[in-house]
């Protein structure tokens, strides 16, 4: 989400020239694209619906993430002084940005930004998202869960710099559910401790009341995790209430950033093969 | 009286046994496990390797 957002001011900052350079609509989509290419911003749909002086509106913008981001409207507004003093929009409003995600979504609030080199804000709501799906993308591995989460994370981007920061925020269950975490994972836990071994092997076929994932904004742009799991197992300890927390620090901003650099390669991977 | 005697000697006996009695109770603690990890990432390997292969697709662009 993001990733799309920030995509959104490159297209901004690329389409600054069209305004006086391209007067036909046509020819304006056509340099914005490769403009787009050149960036490697990973645009699949683009469309310029309203083409005024000190104006371009674009509508039904398809980002191609996996799955892909729609974008209801982005609109931009040019002045002269801006063209001429800074080469950049005056002001970039992105709205509608959508992403579904395995029969749950994820949007964003509107953006508005009138000054590029300031701070933008805006929230980024996740409604009945799996659990299964989640935990899997952000393991990397096999994760058996059921139940859906929900919450909101605010987010903080710099479009110039093209960085960003996620302030405090959560995602929770919607209910309770089941769980299997990955086995390289209870693995470690009952590594970590010998005593925590037959602990662990609750985490498989583990009953959650509630979990929640914590994140929480530290200074200079660095967040930590925290997951936060209550529940049990019934066949472990005869089903004693066993509660995890588990915080993950280090350079996660870090390790978010070069994710988001690195969905582009394999785009950029696509294209050669094509030219080829 | 021998009937008395008896009496006594069952309700004795009824009573030795009750005060030899166990009660055993086996409950799970209410008291929930908690267990607090911490976990440090560090993803610095991975990062330039793929910065390395962003370099060299740059600089051999006509590999493709």
């Amino acid at each position: 989400m993001i990733s799309v957002v920030i995509s959104c001011v490159i297209v901004g900052v690329a389409a600054t020239v069209v305004w006086y350079y391209f007067p036909v609509k046509e020819e304006a989509e056509k340099f914005i694209a490769q403009e787009l290419r050149k960036k490697h911003v990973p645009v699949r749909t683009l469309q310029i619906t309203d083409f005024n002086l000190g104006s371009l509106t674009f509508s039904d913008i398809e980002i191609s993430t996996e799955p892909p981001a729609q974008i209801d409207r982005l609109h931009i507004t040019y002045s002269i002084v801006g063209l001429i003093k800074r080469r950049l929009p005056d002001t970039i409003d992105v709205e509608g940005v959508r992403i579904d995600w395995h029969g749950g979504t994820i949007v964003a609030t509107p953006v508005h930004i009138d000054d590029l080199s300031a701070a933008a804000h805006f929230t980024t709501i996740f409604s009945k998202i799996p659990l299964e799906g989640l935990l899997e993308a952000i393991s990397g591995k096999d994760v058996s869960a059921t139940g859906t989460m929900g919450g909101s994370l605010p987010v903080t981007i710099y479009p110039l710099k093209g960085d960003f920061s996620i302030g405090n925020g959560n995602l929770s269950s919607n209910g309770p559910g089941t769980l299997s975490l990955p086995y390289e994972y209870l693995d470690m836990l009952s590594r970590s401790n010998p005593q925590l071994k037959e602990i662990a092997s609750a985490f498989d076929g583990y009953q959650y009341s509630s979990l929640e994932i914590v994140f929480t904004e530290l200074n200079n742009q660095k967040s930590s995790v925290a997951l936060r799991l209550k529940g049990n197992n019934p066949r472990v300890y005869n089903g004693r209430p066993i509660h995890l927390n588990l915080n993950i620090g280090g350079n996660l901003h870090s390790l978010i950033t070069d994710s988001l650099q690195l969905y582009q390669l394999p785009d950029r991977l696509l294209r050669g093969v094509q030219n080829e | 009286m021998n009937k008395v005697l008896i009496t006594l000697l069952i309700l004795v006996g009824v009573g030795l046994v009750t005060a030899c009695q166990h009660k055993v109770q086996l409950e799970a603690p209410d008291k929930p496990i908690e267990i607090n990890m911490n976990l440090n990432i560090d993803h610095r390997v991975r990062v330039e390797v793929e910065k390395d292969l962003e370099k060299s697709m740059e600089k051999n662009s006509s590999i493709f």
